[in-house]
């Protein structure tokens, strides 16, 4: 009795854990497009669900007999069943297409809170295909018993599993740290920041922002269609009430809460916002209809973000200072010598700094 | 007109609706010389200005720098051009601080690129040291040296001034072009500005400027195209201009 009690909590800390991996993933990717180039994605939450639909169709195996049914019964288009760790890679190159044709048609005209508005109705679009294409992936049923990657191989108990695919996810995370900080940390991460800061003086100075912008996008949706694989290798099922819109509003508080455009900062707003706040809440006394606990839950992210916007724009963990060392001797020139020589973006008001 | 001019501006138009805001407007920049726009408020400077510079398109007429047709090109790329403007508001970038607000200018940087990018520091870092030492020549030559590390949101108008023409510097410009860089600058600032215009003068750097200010104009420009209601009205020397019936005429009415 004693063991399976602790299997139980083991089970839902493993849960817990890839979570946590799922939003840093996802989060480190919105960062990208939000906080360090000014992207107003409020579709986010579709790059996440296109990898975890392609992971699923390139594990399931192909749809047999005739129209697309799968072997559980699951109508979907095409299928095949790849070796481990290309489904994680067609997942996150899926995010980068979407996250194209999203940006061809939004990127270069729309700006601030027209191109917010039209990401989120790009979100609902992408909802209403895959609910009503039931051909497509399986509609409001969504799609299971989704392959979980090596499980065949590895053969091991559920709960030994599931730790093991908490190391996955781990590694996973590293390398995505390490990628997201080779970008922010690059002269490319301050020429992001330029153009999310003042986008005709990053032009006027011979920078094409279109082309940054455009490539930040791209970025946070491969990394977007790489949680999503992460997520559903785990969970095993995936259908459109796991994605609503209103997903993206949990990544966008825990960003903003963080701290914009700092990468540490994205760490601690998903420890604090989506698995600290969200798991307490689910603690919560049941009382009156179930749909009560997630619906306070929105309302409280909603709540913690305006607080957050008022009070302490830059987040826990503000965009770091760059400060750069000293070079050899400074020439001081006091004669004038010739020598051989606005989320915050928009969400907080331009003037106050700090 | 000097036909070998680094800019000539042939016949060019831009209407806003019903407004003609810059008609028929022709005018060159020789080598080596620096050309003042000036004329009353709506005459079309400023949308001249953004004509040359990209961030508009003229309805006709044709602009060529360096004998390349730029008319109706993209900003960024009449910026790698190195024709490179400043704004009448100032437009530095707030929440970085000063120096990132110079390194960003550098032209052409690895660490922009891809490839850069995924190789990281090893092959970026070179360069991006000599662009630190540019840099802070440039910010002590604009006595910016203290603020090095300040945000650049917080400094006084004057300094955001002196730190836009010190960006555009540092993205090694081959035509300025400056949109009053004395508008909402504290006068005991003013003088400082002057002092360092002047000193690109003499350095030979061309200088496209629209200025009110005509002690700075006269400083700086050895000719002035005078504007009125999108038209040119008078060009030549700041004196001899001045001194024309209708320059005095457009700028009572």
């Amino acid at each position: 009795m004693a063991a399976a009690v602790s299997n139980g909590w083991q089970f839902y800390l493993t849960l817990l854990l890839v979570y946590l991996g799922v939003d840093i993933i996802a989060c480190l990717g919105l960062n990208i497009q939000l906080g360090l180039a000014g992207v107003m994605d409020f579709a986010f939450i579709i790059f996440q669900a296109v990898g975890a639909y392609v992971y699923a169709i390139f594990t399931l195996g192909p749809a047999s007999s005739g129209l697309g049914q799968g072997a559980g019964g699951e109508s979907y288009l095409w299928g095949t069943s790849w070796p481990f760790p290309l489904p994680f890679v067609m997942a996150a190159l899926a995010g980068v297409v979407l996250a194209f044709f999203c940006a061809a048609v939004v990127l270069p005209r729309l700006r601030g809170d027209y191109e917010a508005m039209a990401f989120l109705v790009i979100s609902l679009i992408a909802s209403g295909i895959a609910t009503n294409q039931v051909g497509l992936v399986n509609g409001a049923n969504g799609l299971y018993g989704i392959p979980q990657p090596l499980s065949s191989v590895l053969n091991l108990p559920a709960v030994q599993y599931d730790w093991f695919y908490v190391g996955l996810t781990a590694m996973i995370c590293v390398l995505v740290w390490l990628l997201t900080r080779r970008i922010t940390t690059s002269p490319m991460g301050r020429l992001l920041r330029a153009v999310r800061e003042n986008e005709p003086a990053a032009r006027a100075l011979g920078k094409d922002a279109t082309k940054a912008r455009m490539f930040a996008f791209l970025v946070g949706g491969g990394l977007g269609g790489l949680s999503g694989a992460v997520l559903v290798a785990f969970i095993t099922a995936w259908a459109p009430s796991s994605w609503g819109y209103a997903e993206t509003f949990v990544y966008i508080t825990a960003i903003v809460i963080g701290g914009f455009g700092n990468d540490l900062g994205v760490l601690v707003g998903v420890l604090l916002v989506p698995i600290l706040f969200g798991e307490l809440v689910r603690f919560l006394p049941a009382y009156g209809r179930s749909t009560w606990i997630e619906a306070a839950q929105l309302m409280a992210y909603a709540l913690l973000t305006l607080l957050f916007l008022w009070f302490r724009p830059q987040g826990l963990v503000p965009e770091r200072r760059q400060r750069y060392p000293a070079g050899g001797e400074i020439p001081l020139d006091p004669g004038g010598v010739p020598l051989a020589r606005r989320l915050r973006p928009r969400l907080g008001s331009a003037g106050r700094l700090r | 007109m000097t036909p070998d001019g680094i800019l000539s501006v042939t016949g060019v138009s831009r209407h806003f609706g019903g407004v003609q805001a810059v008609a028929d407007v022709s005018f060159t920049i020789a080598r080596g010389e620096s050309l003042g726009l000036i004329g009353p408020n709506g005459a079309g400077k400023s949308t001249l200005l953004s004509l040359v510079a990209g961030a508009l398109a003229p309805d006709s007429g044709s602009i060529r720098f360096h004998g390349k047709e730029i008319a109706g090109m993209p900003s960024h790329q009449v910026g790698g051009l190195g024709l490179i403007r400043t704004f009448q508001i100032s437009s530095e970038f707030p929440r970085l601080t000063v120096l990132q607000n110079l390194l960003v200018a550098r032209p052409a940087q690895r660490g922009e690129q891809l490839w850069g990018m995924i190789l990281g520091r090893r092959a970026w870092q070179t360069e991006e040291d000599s662009a630190i030492d540019t840099a802070r020549t440039l910010l002590s030559r604009f006595r910016l040296s203290g603020l090095e590390n300040e945000y650049a949101g917080k400094l006084s108008g004057g300094q955001r001034r002196l730190l836009e023409i010190a960006r555009a510097l540092m993205a090694r410009p081959k035509l300025l072009l400056l949109d009053e860089p004395t508008a909402g600058v504290h006068p005991t600032m003013v003088g400082e500005l002057r002092e360092q215009l002047r000193t690109l003068r003499d350095e030979g750097m061309p200088i496209l400027m629209i200025e009110h200010e005509l002690g700075i104009v006269e400083d700086v420009c050895q000719r002035v195209v005078v504007m009125a209601r999108g038209r040119v009205i008078a060009e030549g020397g700041l004196a001899e201009v001045r001194a024309l019936p209708e320059v005095k005429e457009a700028y009572v009415a």
